[in-house]
């Protein structure tokens, strides 16, 4: 799939000047654009802020379906081969909030894993990206339509880009 | 952080405003003496006693499980808890006070251990009433000794730097704890050398001594049961309990020394982390001695739950469960709830009462005959415990500075 020109990419070599960048974004009310760093760094983390990852729903189903599927399995087996041990009902629920709860840590875990990568994927493909943002340089991208592209590489220019081209 | 600031950090941990303390304190106090007087006194001395029992385990938990807090975080090289870590310590001064209390208990053993009046000679000797007061006075000793110590090593750096502020009995004191202690290079290499093995010593003791203590004041009321998993559980929840309160104080303190630029999302999430982790922990050590027993079958073991989950007690383990685990993690997973002061707040408190609700379901079973009682007698303990412990930490905050600039100021190198 072909990527369509759809914004402006600015790439930069500091730290300080892509996280001033970044502020200035979010100043000027900008959301949406996509920071690509080569090593996690604290000063873009804190400049990025705290947005609301969409995994975490992932997790939440996975872990709901995990549960529900480890009572799901233990109870089933006990009622279609019904063996009694200890003199306990053939339903018991404390052993079985053991498989329940490694079942929803599992399945949380892998939903987790699903849904960090369908997000990465489905992102990778939508945003265009400077191959140098895998050595030493920090890339941002901005979607942004035709009349707005002046202010916008006007902002990144003078935050101290090395490059900034519309993709 | 620049000069100034540094300055007005010093002076403003050195003038905490006190007033609350010492009223709420005294007549909290007044109210808990006068009622513990008519209580075992009247007509039912005995529960007068458990309650006593009961808020001494709980009031024991929640200061050495504070202070235990102060210690992880320096073993853990930990950072952003310099603006809090005196507020945990701050629990230290009512150790000597807890020390007094339990010789008080002394005097209400007859009421409270079944052991003295029937002997249970297949724990040999281990049941008397010398041997079980002598070892828990010593293990109550050297905590608090060791705690003081820690405390005295960490506070040096600090009272070295206000020593200029203060005069009169507190410039002595200070010059007393300093000791010549001046803020060179190798004087604070010695103290740290000295914190540094101080604080994994009082980790391993409060675990071990805090096991000493379930297994005398709470195993010993049903003499026949025998839990291994209890000590851990009783001390988890104790620092459980310290972890909460700790919320409580920097909330308080927060406020009253206008320190809001210092303690901020980071120490309010940071915090909630470790009391939504700790909650969690809670039901994970309750469970999973549950799940044992409930397995194992054995009489003598399931004697002790039968009578905690079904009956008249069974709605107090229900609450129990509610207000420690189910309330604070629903509460306390998501991000806002922790870094908003007032939810954080009242999630530790219910936490809190959930707490002593557990001390009092640990308890109070295995020594009445009696369904759940919650009456004037409980209520009137309690309040004059809490009234001895804000006087004991009010005490401490007028000798001692409440803020120590120079971790507030390694906290602050996390910020940017």
């Amino acid at each position: 799939m072909s990527v369509t020109p759809s914004g402006i990419l600015a790439v930069y070599k500091h730290v300080d000047s892509a996280s001033h960048a970044i502020r200035q974004l979010k100043e000027a009310g900008y959301k949406g654009f996509t920071v690509y760093t080569p090593v996690p760094n604290h000063e873009i983390a804190a400049a990025i802020g705290h947005p609301t990852s969409p995994v975490r729903l992932w997790t939440l189903l996975g872990g709901l379906f995990g549960c529900f599927s480890g009572f799901a399995i233990t109870f089933w087996m006990s009622y279609d081969y019904p063996v009694v041990v200890g003199g306990k009902p053939l339903g018991s629920v404390p052993p079985y909030i053991v498989i329940a709860f490694e079942m929803t840590i599992l399945f949380g875990g892998l939903a987790t894993i699903m849904g960090l990568l369908f997000h990465t994927w489905r992102e990778a493909k939508q945003t265009p990206y400077d191959p140098r943002c895998s050595d030493d340089h920090i890339g941002i991208f901005v979607p942004c339509p035709v009349e707005r592209r002046p202010s916008v590489e006007q902002a990144l220019k003078t935050a101290g880009a090395v490059e900034v081209r519309v993709e | 952080m620049s000069g100034g600031a540094h300055v007005d950090l010093r002076e403003r941990g050195l003038h905490a405003p006190l007033r609350g303390h010492v009223v709420a304190g005294s007549v909290l106090a007044g109210v808990g003496l006068v009622t513990f007087i008519v209580g075992f006194s009247g007509s039912e001395p005995a529960r007068a006693w458990h309650a006593y029992l009961i808020n001494f385990l709980f009031f024991l938990g929640l200061t050495q499980g504070g202070i235990v807090f102060a210690a992880i975080q320096k073993v853990t090289k930990a950072k952003w808890g310099g603006a809090i870590i005196r507020f945990s310590e701050a629990g230290v001064a009512f150790m000597p006070v807890l020390l007094v209390l339990f010789v008080i208990l002394f005097f209400g053993r007859e009421h409270l251990f079944p052991w003295i009046a029937h002997p249970t000679p297949v724990r040999g000797n281990w049941l008397t009433t010398r041997w079980v007061f002598a070892r828990d006075l010593f293990t109550l000793l050297v905590l608090s000794g060791v705690s003081i110590a820690f405390v005295w090593y960490d506070l040096k750096p600090d009272l070295a730097g206000a020593r200029s502020l203060v005069k009169d009995w507190r410039g002595k004191l200070y010059d007393r704890i300093t000791n010549g202690f001046t803020g060179t290079p190798e004087q604070v290499a010695e103290n740290d050398r000295r914190i540094g093995w101080l604080s994994p010593l009082l980790i391993v003791l409060y675990a071990y001594g805090m096991t000493m203590i379930a297994f005398d004041l709470i195993m010993s009321l049903a003499p026949y049961w025998v839990s291994t998993l209890l000590g851990a559980f009783f001390f988890m929840g104790a620092h459980l309990s310290g972890l909460t309160t700790l919320a409580l104080n920097m909330v308080y303190w927060r406020r009253q020394l206008g320190l809001e630029s210092i303690i901020g999302r980071q120490q309010f999430h940071d915090l909630g982390k470790l009391v939504f982790g700790f909650s969690v922990f809670w039901a994970y050590t309750m469970f999973s001695q549950v799940l044992v027993i409930w397995y194992g079958n054995l009489p003598e073991e399931t004697a002790f739950v039968f009578y905690r989950l079904w009956g008249a007690w069974r709605p107090v383990s229900i609450l129990v469960a509610i207000l420690v685990f189910l309330v604070p993690f629903w509460g306390l997973i998501w991000v806002k709830s922790k870094t908003t002061p007032f939810t954080f707040t009242l999630f530790s408190l219910v936490s809190l009462a959930g707490m002593w609700l557990e001390r009092y379901l640990l308890v109070q079973p295995s020594i009445t005959e009696n369904g759940p009682e919650f009456g004037l007698t409980e209520i009137g303990v309690m309040l004059g415990f809490l009234g001895l412990y804000l006087l004991a930490y009010g005490a401490f905050a007028r000798a001692f500075p409440m803020v120590s600039p120079r971790l507030a100021a390694r906290a602050a190198e996390l910020q940017h």
